[in-house]
């Protein structure tokens, strides 16, 4: 008979209905957080995974600078330079090795300029890399050839709205005062920053910012070569050259395993705060049963006075304190859906990511809403058995 | 006399209440008394006489501090608390002064509460909360809540609690007392009727026409029956 003390919660709950709500508000706040920070998170660690998956994960990327413990994070002002990329493409375990350099610069199209990542590259490495593997794919136009001098393949978002008008392969653009055809277009990878950026020749790159050292150099190893293995074979050999670990080397997936635990990390204080809100709302719950079985001590007399047994009076008041969990854990499940897919639209409006995709899973939801049940049945234990244990003649002389 | 079997009976029951501050007052001191199987008696006595008191445990409600209670023979004061309660539901009724009815129920709710213990499904527990409110003339009243009736309404629908389950004794403490004499006549009606039909009523009053409805009375001055109201 318990969807019985369901339904006498229920009516309950709604005969004290404001103060049922504020004190739901608790759980509702608690489990609204909890709810969109791990959708958040889910989402951003799925799409983050995605993206290391099409691209592969045995991809090694050699940076200068010593490591601040996070890879790409390096900081100094140590150069590689081509005597570096000679020594990597003397190790026999790698395939390419391709030195790229990137840096932020004014483009105008027209008469609109625009500051936004321009990256010099080796065209046949890019195309071995990227195009031909199928991860990423010129929608518009054609892919870069080892013959193009002042051509550029633009990100999607350029050929969209980064200017005000929308531009097209065979456009011309200015880059650092030079002029470049637009020759294709990449489709959208998801965040601003690839999605704005131009991708142009590497000798072009070199005279244009009139420099000689790389940003990055990126590493294929070949065919069944363990990607590990060969990143630390890269280290050895350039420590040797270098005389200096002034440099960083790093596989993708160890990128993509230091980023997942930093998220978990997050993660976890971010959710753990959350679960402190929800501690809050389980004394909120707490408070209301006990404010509740006192002024329902005449009434816990008359049920005892026609037959309830403790257990009866027990099960009404818990089964009251889990609905007014479950009842918050519900509202705040639909809360926290609001919250996270607000995220995501103003992550795609203010930042131009896609990566922050929200993840509700039924286990994420079934779960909270049955966490919050638990907390509130939990909060609801001691005031319920106050009301079970009352003695039934005080109760019903209670006035 | 007749003889009859002796359905309840308080043997020397003492009954103290302690209070916070450690103060101990005796509601009950000595009480003895035993009614008898289908009879109507009328328990009568001054305020603070002890009269609820001693109701109450003649409805296995409360336990004596000291001396003993018997229901059909069997010591109550042994029993478990879960088994009283049992008690309470298929053997006693009990209406009270100020119907003591949930206020958040509608009267059909309210009926069918004794029921929800014994595990009788929804759609029975409705059928017969209805039935016997109709029976009482609030066939048009099944889905107001006390607040919305009138108080010979209220205390209707509590006799029709007290009655739901069937049970043998129905424990009336002062039922009329908040309802005008010609309500209380209504109520008085009711409760002879039930005791025509075979079940022992108890009714705790210091109403004496209230009183003279009843076969028989017991006369309680503090906390013990008083001699000169006759022989208990
Ligand atoms: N919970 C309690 N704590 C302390 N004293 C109590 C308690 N309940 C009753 N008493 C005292 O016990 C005595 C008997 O009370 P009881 O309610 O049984 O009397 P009564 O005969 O029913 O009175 P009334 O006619 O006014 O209803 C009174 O003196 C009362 O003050
Ligand atoms: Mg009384």
């Amino acid at each position: 008979m318990l969807k019985d003390y369901f339904a006498l919660a229920v009516q309950s709950m709604r005969h004290r209905h404001i103060r049922s709500w504020l004190t739901m508000l608790g759980i509702v706040v608690g489990v609204a957080a909890i709810v969109s920070l791990i959708a958040l998170g889910q989402g951003l660690e799925n799409s983050i995974n995605e993206e290391f998956e099409k691209i592969g994960v045995d991809f090694i990327t050699i940076m200068p600078g010593s490591s601040g413990g996070v890879p790409g994070m390096g900081f100094g002002a140590a150069k590689l330079e081509d005597g570096d990329v000679r020594v990597i493409e003397r190790i026999k375990e790698v395939d390419i090795v391709s030195p790229m350099m990137t840096s932020v610069e004014k483009v105008t199209y027209g008469n609109e300029e625009r500051y936004t990542y321009v990256s010099g590259m080796v065209a046949d490495d890019v195309v071995d890399m990227y195009f031909n593997k199928k991860a990423y794919q010129i929608v518009e136009g054609r892919v870069p050839r080892a013959t193009d001098r002042w051509k550029a393949i633009a990100g999607y978002k350029v050929s969209k709205d980064f200017f005000g008008k929308a531009l097209k392969p065979g456009a011309k653009v200015e880059i650092k005062e030079r002029d470049f055809k637009i020759v294709g277009i990449m489709e959208e990878i998801g965040n601003s920053q690839d999605d704005t950026q131009f991708l142009i020749a590497l000798e072009d790159a070199k005279i244009i910012y009139d420099r000689e050292d790389y940003d990055v150099i990126m590493v294929v190893p070949k065919k069944g070569q363990d990607a590990e293995e060969v990143a630390e074979k890269i280290k050895k050999e350039l420590e040797d050259y270098r005389d200096e670990e002034d440099f960083q080397v790093f596989t993708s997936k160890q990128m993509l395993e230091s980023f997942n635990s930093v998220l978990g990390i997050v993660q976890v204080i971010l959710v753990g705060v959350a679960a402190i809100s929800l501690i809050v709302g389980g004394i909120g719950i707490m408070n209301s049963m006990y404010t509740s079985v006192l002024e329902r001590t005449k009434e816990i007399g008359i049920l005892k006075a026609i037959g309830a047994t403790n257990n009866h009076i027990l099960s009404i008041f818990l089964v009251e304190a889990g609905m007014m969990g479950a009842g918050g854990g519900i509202v705040g499940v639909l809360i926290g859906m609001g919250i996270g897919k607000i995220v995501e639209i103003a992550a795609v409006e203010a930042l131009g990511t896609t990566y922050l995709k929200v993840c509700f899973g039924p286990e994420l939801i079934a779960f909270s809403i049955g966490f919050a049940f638990v907390v509130g049945c939990l909060s609801g234990l001691l005031p319920a058995r106050n009301a079970a244990n009352m003695d039934p003649v005080m109760a019903l002389r209670y006035e | 006399m007749k003889k009859r079997r002796v359905l309840m009976e308080l043997r020397d029951v003492w009954r103290t209440y302690t209070l916070r501050k450690g103060t101990e007052v005796n509601a009950l001191r000595g009480l003895s008394l035993k009614i008898y199987q289908g009879e109507m008696v009328a328990i009568i006595g001054p305020s603070g006489s002890g009269k609820s008191s001693a109701m109450y445990i003649i409805g296995a409600l409360d336990k004596p501090t000291k001396g003993k209670a018997f229901l059909k023979g069997q010591d109550i004061t042994r029993f478990h608390q879960n088994h009283l309660a049992m008690m309470r539901r298929r053997e006693i009724g009990f209406v009270f002064q100020s119907y003591n009815l949930i206020p958040e129920y509608t009267a059909v709710q309210n009926v069918w509460m004794p029921l929800l213990f014994e595990d009788v499904p929804k759609d029975e527990r409705e059928a017969r909360a209805k039935k016997i409110l109709t029976d009482l003339g609030l066939g048009h009243r099944l889905d107001h809540k006390p607040p919305e009736m009138s108080g010979g309404e209220q205390q209707r629908v509590a006799i029709a609690r007290a009655l739901i389950n069937n049970p043998k004794v129905i424990l009336g403490d002062e039922p009329t007392g908040n309802v005008d004499t010609k309500t209380g006549e209504e109520i008085i009606a009711i409760l002879k009727k039930l005791h025509k039909k075979g079940k022992t009523v108890i009714l705790v009053t210091h109403d004496p026409r209230i009183a003279s409805h009843c076969q028989r009375k017991i006369h309680i001055i503090d906390g013990k029956v008083s001699q000169k109201g006759g022989k208990k």
